[in-house]
């Protein structure tokens, strides 16, 4: 799967869980500060990337998550090492 | 309940309200209800003497032994957005949606946050989201569990939804009194604007949980009307052949403002709410006591300054139950009288819980504004023991310019509510 392909759906995700529109979850966007996305939506949509990408999110792992990039490596290196 | 009676002078006296004591005003009202979207799509529904009820078309409903229900004519889906209602209790989807119309009818008033409360009562809170998210657990396990599980479900919720649309900073407040809750809602909103707790109150009642669980477990007490094949001649309060209350779903929310606030501002009252009584029985928990219903009526008399002669209708709680109706009919002969015209509109909208006392001060408000008084819907043979002036068959045209709307709630809860025209 290609970046692009897992930043789109980042970004759908992102929209249909906290109402930010897709084409402003940019990769260098801070999902709280920038996005203003708040920590209960977090959850929930570490939880949808989650399960859309059959990856692991771990609830402690969510505060390493600052921008939309990180979200996206992360499942970069999920999805390859798995 | 809201300042120190002081008895029989005040009702001899006639009008004798305390004259320090700030009169409060309804400058807006809001519902979503079975008979409708908002306030006038549910008046002029009722005025027509349509129904709200009809058969669950669900497939959990098909083991149930009561399988109707009123639910919301207008889905909450149509209106709030999907990103909000994420996060929200259907029973919080409704209080929003009913204060969002009150507070646009008022004229959005411009009122300093901390001189803005919000009282929102429910019966039950949100059950929906707890069972729903149990089913959840219990399915695919904690971690999938929806982080907004607990906003959703707690009782205080509504308010607390209502509150942050609003901006309110004077103090959020969830009264819980069973079927009384919307009624209560409202007496406490006039007792924080009466002790300068506040300018403005957005005060109302919620209750959305139409569930196997919640009708079931009515059922099984024996409070619901079985009649399943003829869902619109259900609710029957008053009749002589009612055998029970009908579960509805809604919301109905008032704003109310010290009298002087909204002149200043240049507000519209649509009534005063001169007065409440609140008591409780302390006799049975499901069982209702005259007794407790006539202090109550007494008290809201009393509150107001007015003597029973001068009440001249009453929207009465009337949910169809064979015992609930006739203690409450002789609560209001005996507490008021036999010449006010009575309507029990649960006939028509169902029991909306704890939006009921809401949804009917707003009924009453609107018969005050409108002089129209809504027929009883179904009452075709007036049940022994009744002795009211009970509006049946059409809409009684009548200018009161003083009404009670009465609410009583499981757990002996009492609130009747004292409405005036401006």
């Amino acid at each position: 799967m290609s970046e692009k392909t897992i930043l789109e759906s980042v970004a759908d995700i992102v929209e249909d869980i906290s109402g930010v529109p897709a084409d402003q979850v940019t990769p260098e966007k801070r999902l709280v500060d920038d996005l203003e996305i708040d920590s209960l939506a977090l959850i929930e949509i570490a939880v949808a990337v989650g399960e859309s990408f059959r990856v692991e999110l771990p609830d402690e792992d969510l505060k390493e998550l600052r921008t939309v990039q990180d979200v996206v490596d992360r499942i970069e290196k999920a999805t390859i090492s798995a | 309940m809201l300042d120190a009676p002081d008895g029989e002078t005040r009702l001899a006296a006639g009008g004798g309200r305390h004259p320090k004591r700030a009169d409060v005003v309804v400058t807006g009202m809001g519902a979503t209800t079975p008979l409708g979207g908002d306030v006038p799509s549910t008046w002029s529904a009722l005025l027509a003497g349509e129904s709200g009820i009809a058969e669950l078309e669900t497939p959990w409903a098909e083991r149930l032994p009561v399988r109707i229900a009123g639910t919301l004519r207008k889905d909450p889906a149509d209106v709030v957005d999907r990103v909000h209602r994420r996060r929200l209790d259907r029973s919080q989807e409704v209080a929003l949606i009913a204060a969002r119309e009150a507070w646009a009818d008022a004229g959005a008033p411009d009122v300093d946050p901390v001189r803005l409360a919000v009282v929102v009562g429910t019966g039950v809170g949100g059950a929906l989201t707890m069972l729903d998210q149990d089913d959840r657990l219990e399915e695919l396990g904690p971690r999938l569990l929806s982080p907004f599980t607990v906003p959703r479900l707690m009782p205080n919720g509504a308010a607390a939804v209502v509150s942050l649309e609003m901006g309110a900073r004077a103090g959020t407040h969830a009264p819980t009194s069973a079927c009384a809750s919307g009624a209560e809602a409202l007496a406490v909103g006039a007792m924080l604007i009466r002790a300068g707790r506040a300018d403005v109150v957005v005060a109302g009642g919620t209750d959305a949980c139409l569930h196997p669980l919640s009708i079931g477990g009515f059922a099984r007490m024996g409070a619901l009307s079985t009649r399943n094949d003829t869902p619109e001649l259900a609710s029957r309060p008053f009749d002589q052949n009612r055998d029970g209350f009908v579960m509805a779903e809604g919301a109905g929310v008032l704003v109310l403002e010290r009298a002087d606030f909204a002149a200043a501002r240049g507000a519209r009252p649509l009534a005063v709410l001169a007065g409440a009584g609140v008591t409780s029985d302390a006799y049975d928990m499901t069982t209702p006591d005259a007794e407790g219903q006539i202090r109550a009526i007494e008290e809201a008399l009393r509150d107001a300054g007015l003597g029973r002669g001068d009440i001249t209708h009453v929207n009465a709680h009337a949910t169809g139950t064979p015992t609930g109706d006739l203690t409450e009919a002789e609560a209001i002969r005996r507490a008021v009288g036999t010449h006010p015209l009575v309507t029990a509109t649960k006939s028509s909208t169902g029991h909306l819980l704890g939006a009921a006392g809401a949804v009917e001060a707003i009924f009453t408000v609107l018969s005050l504004e409108h002089s129209v008084i809504p027929a009883t819907r179904n009452l075709t043979e007036v049940a022994d023991g009744v002795d009211l002036d009970l509006v049946a068959d059409e809409p009684r045209q009548a200018a009161p310019a003083a009404a009670l709307s009465t609410s009583f709630g499981f757990g002996g809860h009492n609130v009747v509510l004292t409405l005036t025209k401006p």
